[in-house]
């Protein structure tokens, strides 16, 4: 900067020598004239060490041109272009000249920019630039000519006629200087280092124009001339910001400086419905279409509203663009499932944790009753700190993404079908971690609505006492059975039980697989004690759920697993009995459809155990083999198998009611006979969870009496005794 | 009714009905009478091993609005036969009176009920009759089926 103005600053001292000298004298034209003509003969001394005939030659018919047209009013269009040309041309070099001195000077200034304090209120004063010496020295001469050129535009009032035109050449220069280098550069402060840019090149240049100094009537078109470039520069900004928003938002958290940028953008020129329209049009044609997968869209909306969040904390600006998301959001079917695997995924962690400790307000929540739509003004973009209804509401990410729903019951129900899987799929009884998911859940949606799920996970943190107790408690000799040997005497129990409270979890799919009888032996010994540790309770197994490790040995290789499903390593038991098998002979003896039986074989051809000999007949290999892996077997069975889930889960509307059976007995227990109004109104009164149609009740109560469990006379429930 | 407690009190018993439902312990059992939660009605068995055994007995649980800071009033509706309990079906059971406590709750109640049905405290009868009779069971148990059946005292 300081060699810059240093030949700026030997201009003005001329200046002001001369207008020292004619102080006295009344500005005119004639007097100005005069010293125009001074200053070029000084220039033309100059330039004569450096500059070439042919500028000079140039130099003079522009000063020709501009006598010309000075004296008479009347102005030829060809000299008119001449000098437009002439004009671009030495803009065009002082751009080069600019260009190549910008990257180096970026350079320079990197380090600089980045340590700096680089918050929303940048003050760009702060950033001086610190002009490399080379370019400098370079550009001094080439400046000074210009200077020489220019003060004779402005001895015949030129600059005021062909303003335009010149900033019409700054505009575009600045334009192709920030879309070059700033382009697609999200992961640094672009702005700040324009505007330095702007300071050391563009602001001398401007002054070698007007000379403020040297005319202090151009002062004033002077500052307001910069701050029109100093907009536009601004303009630009948010205009490629804008165009790439989308990208932005895509590139979140990398891209957090360019929306800094834009957020600083914005303040400066208040084209914020600019940016909402770009904004909606882009995720429109992006992002909203049948070719995106739902979590994508659901990690776009998530980002989404981490950016809008940086432009605008208040949440109106999100509002503003989100809606069109929400909207297509709701269409999709597994949205839901979406939200809720990324909630509760572990990479996920902070979002749980994000819950701000005061004011859980989702935004739409806080509803913009005092900000009606049509009155919506950019300024709100710089709120008033003192506004104290916007003020310290943050936008809270999950709140705003269960706001796509109308209810959160959709959301409870989600999160308690994947909690229910989480712990089946537990190894151990370890559960830290879903109680932790479960204490923030219910900090946001209250006990009430979360009671299934901590049943849920006191059944597992009891099942590991009870598991323990019943593991310590067993001694084989009490319960002797006759098929044991000696050895298995001291043996512990070969498995581990989840004792889960009946009603009280997901409905499961009704499944008739059974232990094969080895492990059905254990499973009694296990019931039975548990028996006597809760005398009122029974246990049903269900055999198909559960994980089983298994050593298999064959005549040549010992192979262990772990994470087998029940049903792979019950048909690999069943391989025991016999070595080859028929595909529906297998299935009527565990009493599981072809297709889950197959689907198990299948696994086993994979693993190189199992050989298809003729079809549908399979046998085990003693002995390993090059085993073809079929795929196309495997996706078939998975077709059939999801078939078969579609269809088991119809009967699982009344199993959901099963869980207000209690409630039912207990209630007709103590106040007597009951008409189905009352029972619902009471479900209703005391279960907030109870959402059922007074239908769904009745076709309950009806396969309650079914079961023998109600009588029905005139319309009055009682309990049959 | 100030309505935050009105709110609280309703919260703790929906709970305590939750509580209860899942506990799901076998001869005790209480459901809230109507819309409104602050009244129940509650069935006890007698328990095994007692001259109540085979019988049930109804009980009305008055909640009051600072509940669980006061004590519920709970009396017997089916009349009983029993040391500690008058014939208007007021009983004395000092967890109700003076030793009550907020971590009481429904399910506590009913399960100390039941019990006192076994184990009366002849020292502070209500029905000085049935406290002379105590100890003599087979008189005692034909008064206690005799009042129970009839439903008169």
């Amino acid at each position: 900067m300081s060699k810059d103005s240093l030949i700026i600053d030997t201009e003005k001292e001329k200046g002001r020598d001369k207008d020292k000298d004619k102080d006295d004298i009344s500005m005119n034209e004639s007097i100005e004239d005069q010293n125009m003509d001074e200053d070029e003969n000084e220039g033309n001394e100059d330039n004569k060490k450096n500059e070439d005939e042919n500028e000079d030659i140039e130099m003079k018919d522009s000063n020709e041109n501009s006598s010309d047209s000075s004296n008479s009013e009347s102005e030829s269009s060809d000299d008119n272009d001449d000098y437009i040309k002439e004009k671009d041309n030495e803009d065009n070099n002082s751009n080069s000249d600019d260009d190549s001195s910008i990257s180096s000077e970026k350079e320079n200034e990197k380090d600089k920019l980045i340590s700096d304090d680089y918050d929303s209120d940048m003050d760009e004063d702060k950033y001086e630039t610190i002009a490399d010496d080379d370019y400098v020295m370079g550009t001094k001469e080439f400046l000074k000519q210009f200077a020489i050129n220019s003060s004779n535009i402005i001895s015949d009032h030129f600059l005021y006629r062909y303003e335009a035109i010149i900033s019409n050449v700054i505009y575009r220069h600045i334009k192709h200087v920030i879309l070059k280098h700033n382009r697609g550069v999200f992961n640094q402060p672009c702005l700040v280092k324009s505007l330095a840019w702007y300071k050391c090149a563009l602001i001398p240049f401007q002054k070698i124009i007007w000379q403020p100094n040297l005319y202090p009537e151009n002062e004033k078109s002077f500052i307001s001339w910069n701050a029109r470039i100093r907009y536009y520069i601004y303009k630009t900004y948010f205009d490629i910001r804008t165009s790439e928003l989308f990208d932005i938002i895509v590139e979140y958290p990398d891209s957090k400086w360019s929306l800094i940028d834009l957020k600083i953008s914005i303040k400066k020129t208040g084209l914020i419905k600019e940016l909402i329209s770009s904004l909606n049009e882009s995720i429109k044609k992006r992002l909203l279409h049948q070719g995106a997968k739902t979590s994508d869209i659901v990690h776009q909306y998530i980002s989404l509203i981490k950016c809008m969040q940086i432009l605008d904390s208040s949440g109106l600006l999100l509002e503003q663009v989100s809606d069109p998301i929400k909207k297509y959001l709701r269409y999709r079917e597994d949205t839901i499932k979406c939200i809720v695997q990324i909630i509760a995924d572990d990479n996920n962690e902070n979002l749980l944790e994000s819950i701000p400790k005061q004011d859980i307000i989702a935004f739409d929540e806080m509803n913009l009753n005092n900000y009606n739509n049509d009155n919506w003004m950019p300024e709100l973009l710089e709120i008033d700190p003192a506004n104290e209804v916007v003020k310290k509401k943050s936008v809270d990410i999950i709140s705003t993404l269960l706001n796509i729903y109308d209810s959160k019951d959709v959301f409870i129900k989600e999160f308690q079908e994947l909690l229910a899987n989480r712990l089946l799929a537990l190894k151990s009884y370890e559960l830290k971690r879903e109680l932790r998911n479960l204490e923030l859940l219910k900090l946001r949606f209250g006990e009430n609505n979360l009671q299934l799920c901590e049943v849920m996970i006191k059944d597992i943190s009891s099942s590991r006492r009870i598991d323990y107790n019943i593991h310590t408690e067993t001694n084989f000799d009490d319960n002797s059975n006759n098929n044991k040997n000696e050895k298995d005497n001291n043996k512990e129990l070969p498995f581990h039980a989840k004792i889960l409270s009946h009603l009280f979890w997901p409905p499961f799919k009704p499944n008739n697989l059974k232990f094969p009888k080895e492990i059905q032996e254990y499973a009694d010994i296990y019931s039975k004690q548990y028996t006597t540790l809760k005398p009122s309770r029974k246990l049903q197994w269900l055999p198909y759920l559960g994980y089983v490790s298994l050593t298999v040995e064959l005549e040549d290789r010992t192979l262990t697993f772990n994470d087998l499903t029940p049903i792979q390593a019950i048909i690999l038991y069943h391989f025991q009995e016999k070595d080859q098998w028929e595909l529906n002979e297998l299935s009527n003896k565990l009493e599981v459809t072809p297709a889950v039986v197959k689907h198990g074989i299948v696994f086993w051809m994979n693993k190189g155990i199992m050989k298809e000999i003729t079809k549908d007949v399979y046998k085990i290999l003693e002995k390993e083999e090059d085993v073809m892996i079929e795929d196309e077997i495997h996706n078939t069975v998975e077709d059939a198998e999801d078939n078969i889930e579609e269809q088991s889960s119809k009967g699982q509307d009344t199993d959901q009611m099963r869980i207000y059976w209690t409630f039912i007995s207990n209630m007709i227990t103590n106040l007597g006979g009951m008409t189905i109004e009352r029972i619902h109104q009471m479900l209703q009164v005391c279960l907030p969870n109870y959402k059922s149609q007074i239908e769904q009740l009745r076709s309950f109560l009806e396969l309650m009496i079914h079961e023998n469990k109600l009588d029905l006379n005139d319309d009055v429930y009682t309990i049959k005794k | 009714m100030n309505t935050t407690e009105g709110l609280n009190v309703t919260k703790r018993l929906q709970n305590e009905l939750m509580q209860l439902m899942m506990a799901g312990i076998p001869g005790v059992s209480a459901f809230p009478e109507s819309d409104n939660l602050l009244s129940w009605v509650g069935t006890i068995e007698g328990a095994p091993g007692t001259v109540y055994h085979g019988l049930s007995y109804k009980l009305s649980l008055k909640f009051p609005v600072n509940y669980p800071y006061t004590a519920p009033t709970i009396k017997f509706t089916t009349p009983c036969f029993h040391p500690n309990v008058d014939t208007e079906g007021n009983i004395c059971l000092d967890i109700l009176k003076d030793k009550w406590s907020a971590v009481y709750n429904v399910q506590t109640i009913l399960l100390s009920l039941q019990s006192l049905l076994g184990e009366p405290n002849n020292d502070s009868p209500l029905n000085t009759y049935a406290a002379q009779m105590w100890n003599k069971p087979e008189e005692f148990k034909k008064q206690v089926i005799k009042i129970h059946n009839t439903g008169q005292f």
